[in-house]
């Protein structure tokens, strides 16, 4: 019973991920611009570390590529919090309510609190987050990391 | 770092953008001003509010984190140099809004300028971190670029970090910089106003 309605909400959400794509994508310049403000950011941010560690060899016993790993890792998991709850969903939730506007969700025969949180990807989130994980591939790669399950 | 950026911050491309996306920037052009004396004044106004507002908190509060730190570096000479570079980085930074307001006369996602510009003062201003942090060809690339003097210059001559030999240089760049923005932007406002169009406003 669980897993039938756990099923029928991720089948739900492919179905909203393809639409919110086609939504995106439909102003191709303003999707680009999105996504690079969105590398932008995190160009500043990997900045930020590649300006610290240029002055110091370590900091706290973490290495150049411990850090720099880390820094990746934490670009994922925003951009793809950010970009499946926040930034088209829970951020404009309050708005919503105001407008009384989310009198047409609470009609729907699903979850509404699902449908509000996750109704609407924000892509370019999605697509950034490419960029962390090249960042923790770099790091495993040259700084000799050794990740296993055990790790996890 | 705030009461910096609270005196040398600009926010005119929001405005603008928006305006000139929605039309309602007719309502401004047939009024008998020019834009851009009107754009500064405003930005004046708001720092004066700024300053009598929230001023005397920020000062005191530097007197106070300055009363248990003293630095012999701060003297009435940087106070000074400090002062007069937030004034040309607000005027740089009028000057670059401005210029960078008038693409909206292209483009429709206005939104992008006030992140693209965090971005830049964050990183290559030193609003993130001190842009010496960085060495070799990436310092010598923060300190071509113009940003600098919206947190990174005045702070730096307020510690006494940068030496008083560097105001020359320092004020031939802004000035340099300020009068390169100040042509792009004209040609784009000459170039967009020509474009410009919308009814019903």
């Amino acid at each position: 019973m669980v897993i039938n309605k756990l099923l029928k909400y991720i089948k739900i959400y492919f179905k909203l991920f393809k639409f919110g794509f086609i939504l995106a994508t439909a102003y191709r310049a303003s999707f680009l611009i999105e996504i690079l403000v969105e590398l932008g950011y995190q160009i500043g941010f990997i900045l930020f570390f590649v300006g610290v560690l240029m002055n110091v060899k370590s900091i706290g016993g973490w290495t150049y590529h411990e850090v720099m790993f880390l820094a990746g890792l934490s670009i994922v998991v925003s951009e793809v919090t950010l970009g499946a709850i926040y930034v088209f969903n829970l951020s404009r939730l309050p708005e919503k309510i105001k407008n009384g506007e989310i009198d047409t969700i609470l009609l729907k025969p699903i979850n509404s609190l699902f449908y509000l949180s996750l109704g609407l990807p924000y892509f370019a989130s999605f697509v950034s987050c490419l960029t962390g994980i090249y960042v923790m591939w770099i790091s495993v790669v040259n700084g000799h990391l050794v990740i296993s399950f055990a790790n996890f | 770092m705030p009461f910096v950026g609270g005196l040398t911050g600009v926010s005119l491309s929001d405005g603008f953008g928006e305006d000139i996306r929605t039309g309602f920037f007719s309502n401004q052009l047939i009024k008998p001003y020019k834009i851009w004396i009107t754009a500064f004044t405003r930005e004046f106004a708001y720092k004066l509010q700024y300053l009598l507002a929230v001023g005397p908190v920020y000062i005191l509060a530097i007197i106070g984190i300055f009363s248990f730190y003293y630095s012999s570096t701060i003297n009435p000479t940087s106070i000074f140099l400090a002062l007069l570079f937030v004034i040309f980085g607000f005027l740089f930074h009028i000057i670059f809004d401005l210029a960078i307001s008038w693409c909206a006369f292209w483009t429709t996602d206005v939104w992008c300028f006030k992140h693209i510009k965090k971005i830049f003062f964050s990183v290559c201003g030193g609003r993130r971190f001190p842009i010496d942090f960085f060495s070799g060809s990436l310092l010598l690339a923060m300190e071509i670029m113009p940003f600098k003097f919206i947190y990174f210059i005045p702070l730096s001559y307020f510690l006494g970090i940068r030496k008083t030999q560097m105001v020359l240089i320092d004020t031939i760049s802004v000035v340099t910089w300020s009068a390169f923005f100040a042509s792009v932007g004209i040609i784009l406002w000459k170039k967009g106003i020509k474009k410009y169009e919308a009814y019903g406003n």
